[in-house]
């Protein structure tokens, strides 16, 4: 069976045991993955059983996708504003009037964010998009600590 | 001098659209583009689209020209996008009418 | 690898844009009719209609300050202008309730006070687009914020999930069911791309000092006064001495900060301690001739008129600021300008309108009457939002021609019209089919549009009878734009009404319909 490479988004079940038997033609396979139809209609799965609800309902393997959709989303909200607000911190304290500094973060700010939210659902696990968090975090927070005019 | 940037940018994207072979298709009904037709297609487009710019400038300076002209864009392109699947011919042919008739209304105005 | 980039892409811009769609959807449409604010608040006061800016607008209204705040700590007039063709004057008082101002509109000619209907006028669309209306206004700020961050996800998913941008740049085949509202969708996202990025970001930024504050901290330590001080250059006037010494004559110092500006016009004067020896008096340049919104001023001693200072060019990060807040607000340019940035922001409010139609129309298609709650929901919230809106907007300007003028509270009764219609347009869907609950909200919202120029006509002296010969493109912009809406709300309600009953396919549980071509 055909795998999506982000199989955290669901792999779409094949249509029970009769699919089990079904000669692997590609379209078929597609349409099954991708849930269009008509299923009922094509000529491999005549007279095969198609289950009430073609849309998934919640079964096993879910609970593991809903709580890496979770993770990411934690990690894109949360952990993505706290990396943009280390950037603005970072950029607050660039050499120059403090002001401008201070500025030139915030604006910047935002991008930063839409990125991480963006890598956050890109990455190929959860563990991955926290990770893509906290690397960049370090050299940030190294910066703010380091630098004059940041520290504790 | 803003009617003729929204009419040369009409052009322009009408240039761009007809280089594709769907919106050829769709108004002369080839479904082959001529190569050479549509790389002369594409450069008039972009030629058009950019020659719009100087016409912003000049009606509201640099900066404040260069926002008019993006939005000058966006509404030039938009009433192409919205005749062309009810009535190609047509707006293909504004594409060349329009220029024209803008240029003309300016000299008049400036009279 | 590519294919599950773009697929958790797809799925992030389909989740992010409709989370929140329907919040985005009332923001794009309050803040696109606020490109008009002024007009609205003018087509809003009637009274209003006869006052003309006049040469010696800053003396009459100065004189008439003299008598109405003679020891007010601080004076701020705004001029007239073409927008806005009166003067309107704050004062700080302090036996005023609430925030210690009193305000008052004055006829430019004369410094007359000229009562008007009491109303928020476009204000209030303004103020609820980035901060809703019955809510804390920080709460409701930082609820927009999310919205908006949301939204630039959104964008920016969407544009990597389009894989054909410019080769579907011009397609759009209407009367195709799911195809047509995906094609709308793109169309009107694609068309205007530079400027959905940009009113999202420059949204952000707007509200920006609120939401991330972090760098203030750090550099500032937390010491907001110090860094608005050093961005904005506020200062504090000095108090009064007692010692009463008349003002000295505004036109010649109008002259001169004009003259210092290259020949650009004062908008606003702001007399500190007037008819005191300390009075200062600076005089701000109007903010619609440049992209910046960065105030410039000159400061003038109230007693002898001699400049004192003038503010300087600002630093890139501060300019940049102003730049960015003034593209959003997109005051500058004239009227063709605004016209320009009203299309594109009605392109982006069918963009987010078409994006949470074509999810419901997706899903009702693939599952037809198995659509689960969240299908339902997603149809309900979509009628009540975006075809309640327009009629709740609508029902604010009715509200303002026909609430009786001498009304206690008439204001806030004004925007209890408002949501009360919007409450009623809200539950509506509930209560009647899908189908039926669009074309009757449409067709309400197209209607009440469209009467809007003869309500107008029956119930003041400023319809486009009058208006359009005189040449006030201001005001009969209103009514013509309400026509222009309306037609446009009453053709979608035909669309709706003429789109044909779902296919009987679909009615049959268990299969679905016609093959949706993969995307």
């Amino acid at each position: 069976m055909q795998q999506l490479s982000t199989p955290w988004l669901g792999q779409r079940r094949s249509s029970g045991p009769a699919a089990a038997a079904l000669h692997p033609r590609t379209d078929l396979q597609l349409r099954l993955i991708l849930n269009i139809g008509p299923v009922t209609d094509h000529p491999l799965t005549a007279g095969a059983q198609v289950p009430p609800k073609i849309q998934p309902s919640l079964r096993s393997g879910d609970a593991g996708r809903i709580a890496g959709i979770v993770s990411r989303s934690l990690a894109a909200i949360l952990g993505g504003y706290g990396l943009a607000a280390l950037a603005a911190m970072t950029l607050a304290l660039l050499p120059g009037p403090p002001e401008e500094g201070v500025l030139w973060g915030m604006m910047a700010s935002y991008a930063v964010m839409a990125a991480a939210a963006m890598w956050c659902f890109a990455a190929k696990s959860a563990l991955g998009a926290w990770l893509g968090i906290l690397i960049p975090a370090l050299p940030l927070a190294a910066c703010i600590w380091l630098l004059p005019g940041g520290g504790t | 001098m803003i009617p003729l940037a929204l009419a040369l940018a009409y052009a322009g994207f009408t240039a761009l659209c007809l280089a594709m072979e769907r919106h050829y298709g769709e108004v002369f009904g080839l479904r082959r583009v001529p190569a050479w037709r549509a790389l002369a297609l594409r450069i008039t487009g972009w030629a058009l689209l950019a020659l719009s710019l100087p016409s912003c400038v000049v009606a509201r300076e640099w900066a404040m020209g260069v926002v008019l002209w993006c939005g000058v864009l966006s509404a030039a392109v938009l009433p192409l996008v919205l005749l062309l699947p009810y009535a190609p011919r047509l707006a293909a042919w504004l594409a060349p009418a329009l220029p024209p008739i803008a240029a003309l209304l300016l000299t008049l105005g400036a009279r | 690898m590519r294919g599950g980039f773009r697929q958790s892409m797809a799925w992030l811009h389909t989740w992010s844009g409709l989370l929140v769609g329907w919040v985005l959807f009332a923001v794009f449409l309050t803040g696109t009719v606020s490109y008009f604010r002024p007009e609205i608040s003018l087509w809003m006061r009637p009274e209003l209609h006869a006052a003309r800016d006049a040469p010696e607008a800053a003396e009459n209204v100065l004189r008439r300050m003299q008598t109405l705040a003679p020891n007010s700590a601080n004076w701020i007039v705004t001029l007239p202008s073409a927008r806005d063709p009166v003067a309107r004057v704050f004062w700080r008082d302090s036996s005023a309730g609430g925030s210690r101002f009193r305000r008052a509109i004055l006829d430019p000619a004369t410094g007359e006070d000229l009562p008007a209907r009491d109303t928020l006028g476009g204000d209030f669309f303004y103020t609820f687009h980035y901060q809703l209306h019955h809510v804390p206004v920080l709460w409701a700020r930082w609820i927009i914020s999310f919205c908006a961050m949301f939204m630039l996800v959104a964008i920016l998913s969407g544009i990597v999930t389009h894989r054909r941008i410019f080769a579907d740049f011009f397609t759009f085949r209407p009367r195709k069911g799911q195809r047509s509202w995906l094609d709308g969708h793109a169309v009107a996202a694609m068309l205007a791309l530079p400027y959905h990025l940009m009113i999202t970001y420059t949204g952000i930024v707007t509200l920006m000092l609120m939401t991330m504050p972090w760098g203030v901290q750090l550099a500032f330590k937390g010491n907001n006064q110090a860094f608005t001080a050093a961005v904005f250059g506020l200062e504090r006037p000095p108090p009064r001495s007692g010692q009463a010494v008349p003002l000295a004559p505004i036109g010649p110092m109008l002259a001169e900060a004009s003259h210092h500006w290259g020949g650009a016009q004062p908008g606003r004067i702001t007399v500190n301690n007037p008819g005191d020896a300390t009075a200062t008096v600076q005089v701000f340049r109007v903010d619609d001739d440049r992209l910046s919104v960065n105030r410039q001023l000159v400061t003038f001693n109230g007693v002898t008129g001699a400049m004192i200072s003038a503010s300087g060019g600002d630093r890139p990060a501060a300019e940049t600021r102003g730049v960015m807040v003034g593209l959003h607000r997109g005051v500058f340019g004239g009227g063709v300008m605004r016209a320009l940035f009203f299309l594109s922001g009605l392109m982006g409010t069918v963009m987010v309108a078409t994006g949470t139609i074509l999810w419901a129309v997706k899903q009702r298609q693939k599952l037809g009457a198995r659509a689960g709650y969240g299908t339902r929901l997603v149809e309900v919230l979509n009628v009540a939002a975006i075809g309640g809106l327009p009629i709740a907007m609508a029902a604010y300007l009715w509200a303002n021609r026909l609430l009786p003028v001498a009304m206690a509270q008439r204001a806030e009764w004004e925007v209890h019209v408002f949501f009360i219609a919007w409450g009623v347009a809200a539950l509506h869907p509930l209560l009647r089919s899908h189908r039926r609950a669009w074309m009757e909200q449409l067709g309400l919202g197209a209607l009440l549009l469209l009467l809007l120029p003869a309500l107008n006509a029956a119930t003041t002296h400023s319809h486009l009878g009058v208006t359009l010969p005189a040449g006030q493109w201001a005001l009969a912009g209103v009514d013509l734009v309400a026509l222009a809406l309306g037609t446009a709300l009453g053709f979608a309600a035909r669309q709706v009404g003429r789109a044909p009953a779902e296919p009987q396919r679909a009615r049959r549980a268990g299969h679905r319909t016609s093959p949706a071509p993969a995307e």
